[in-house]
């Protein structure tokens, strides 16, 4: 399943289709989890939430499509904001925050496969962007560049808060980054490959990852809350102690950038548990070669065009598995209370750090009896 | 195409370098340090070594300058208060040695003579049968791994030693 032997124009072409797919899916995370988390916050606190918005409103007797038409309206306003530099602040730094959380967090989106393989033209082409071999480590160190947006957004805006905002951020980055690398090793240690396609064809002919590796799962869990900076780990913003923190100087679209990119890693890093622990774009128990020939037979068509049909479902379900991770995102923002600064670098290094350490070790020795 | 982009970043490299012991500004220097991180792993990438990119952007930039660039914002020293000094004749030399240096590296293994005296490389190389990461741990656990626990106890060591200074600063 390699690319070799392709012209590099065709390469090219491919990739780029490949980075439109996922950046089409990874964009519009942002806009429609924004009206998810209105609608849901709504629910959760016995409110009405946005429902008035909406696309057609005269037509269906302003029936509003439950405020459907909040994102837009949102894009819209934070669009035509004027675009400002505040006085003192240190300008190409300022500029480039906002540009480096986007763009780290797309870069990260690049890792996820959506697809398993199709052949076109007699060629196999990896639904991926990014093929490296060293797999997902790849997003992970994309993931690890990005703090940098949110440190030098609180620095560069060179007033207290937003500092404060960055500082704690850096700090909690760093602590919750290794205990979700030492989450992800049991994984690599059961499936033996960092390849994500690899690891999720050997979840379809066995179980799903969370059944070999429950307590990776967990922290994992945990840790990608602390990662994208979302409630209970948000202590970056912390309304009630820091304004609004690292972004407190900042409007418009460079403030919707910052969300963008927050958005954005969260839809990768549940793309990423997916992949890791819930069979990825796989359907439960059923392998590749089984659903290829099950389209097949249901629609009585060639090869060629049922593994199209094919990858439509293996997206399909990669984003439902993905929007599990996100209700769960929204679910947990509004039901726990923001943590204390010394708390979270109690879970960090206290709880978190030495029962990755414990899982690591166990199942390496687990391993070890099983397999010698 | 892949020589053009190699020479291209390596050259971008190397002027980042060159920006970065000039700037005055330690946030700037950090983050050119980081740019040059990310190219430095770009072009290890482009030399098939993908576990060593990896590595490079995770500990180096992802990490270590973290930590690094957390300091600088939590002293937030006011530029006028850095004193800066002159290069003195000493550091010139040195600077000399080094480009000597690095020529002569460079020299070497394009003439192939660390080919020799790392046999081993070949086993890592993009031809190697299986994945690049499962190679080097391959390595790093038979033939080198002595050095490998050397290395892990030496890190142990200098965070003992970090934690027990911490504890001393704590008592007085």
């Amino acid at each position: 399943m390699t690319e070799t032997n392709m012209p590099i124009i065709v390469q090219t072409i491919a990739t780029v289709l490949k980075i439109f797919v996922l950046l089409g899916i990874a964009l519009q995370v942002a806009p429609i989890m924004t009206w998810i988390e209105r609608r849901q916050m709504a629910v959760t606190q016995r409110r009405l939430g946005p429902n008035r918005v909406g696309i057609l409103p005269k037509l269906f007797n302003n029936w509003g499509f439950f405020g459907l038409g909040q994102p837009l309206a949102d894009a819209v306003k934070l669009l035509f904001k004027e675009d400002f530099f505040p006085e003192g602040v240190h300008k190409t730094f300022y500029f480039l925050a906002p540009v480096i959380i986007s763009t780290t967090a797309m870069m990260c989106t690049m890792g996820i496969p959506f697809g398993h393989s199709v052949v076109v033209f007699g060629q196999y082409i990896d639904l991926r962007p990014v093929s490296l071999d060293v797999g997902f480590l790849f997003l992970f160190a994309m993931s690890a560049l990005g703090v940098y947006g949110v440190a030098l957004a609180g620095w560069a805006s060179n007033s207290k808060y937003p500092l404060l905002g960055g500082l704690r951020s850096s700090a909690q980055m760093i602590s919750y980054e290794i205990s979700m690398g030492l989450a992800l090793i049991p994984p690599v240690l059961i499936f033996g490959t960092f390849d994500l396609q690899k690891i999720i064809a050997l979840q379809a002919q066995g179980f799903w990852g969370i059944f070999y590796a429950p307590v990776s799962f967990l922290i994992f869990t945990v840790t990608m809350f602390a990662e994208t900076n979302r409630l209970p780990f948000d202590l970056a913003e912390g309304e009630s102690e820091l304004v609004a923190g690292f972004l407190t100087e900042y409007g418009g679209m460079r403030w919707s950038q910052f969300f963008l990119g927050e958005y954005t890693m969260m839809f990768t890093l549940s793309a990423l548990s997916t992949c890791l622990f819930l069979g990825g774009y796989e359907l439960p128990f059923v392998t590749h070669e089984m659903l290829l020939s099950f389209v097949q037979k249901l629609t009585t068509l060639d090869v060629a065009f049922a593994q199209w049909i094919v990858v439509l479902i293996n997206l399909g379900v990669l984003i439902l598995k993905s929007a599990f991770f996100l209700l769960l995102f929204a679910q947990v923002r509004f039901t726990l209370p923001r943590f204390r600064y010394d708390q979270l670098m109690r879970l960090g290094w206290k709880v978190l750090l030495p029962i990755a350490l414990a899982n690591v070790v166990v199942t390496a020795i687990v391993l070890g009896f099983i397999r010698f | 195409m892949t020589t053009f982009v190699f020479a291209f970043l390596g050259i971008l490299a190397l002027f980042l370098g060159v920006f970065l012991i000039t700037r005055r500004n330690p946030v700037a220097a950090a983050m050119l340090l980081i740019s040059d991180f990310v190219i430095l792993a770009v072009l290890y990438g482009l030399l098939d070594a993908h576990f060593a990119a990896a590595a490079q952007v995770i500990v180096y930039a992802g990490a270590i300058m973290v930590v690094f660039v957390f300091l600088i914002m939590m002293l937030n020293i006011p530029n006028e208060q850095i004193r800066f000094t002159r290069v003195t004749n000493i550091e010139w030399l040195l600077a000399f040695v080094g480009i000597v240096a690095a020529v002569i590296v460079a020299q070497a293994s394009s003439l192939g003579w660390l080919q020799t005296a790392f046999p081993n490389a070949a086993r890592i190389l993009p031809n190697a049968p299986s994945e690049n990461t499962r190679n080097v741990a391959a390595l790093m656990f038979t033939d080198y791994l002595w050095s490998f626990e050397l290395v892990g106890f030496l890190i142990i060591a200098a965070m003992i030693g970090a934690v027990v200074i911490a504890k001393q600063g704590r008592k007085h």
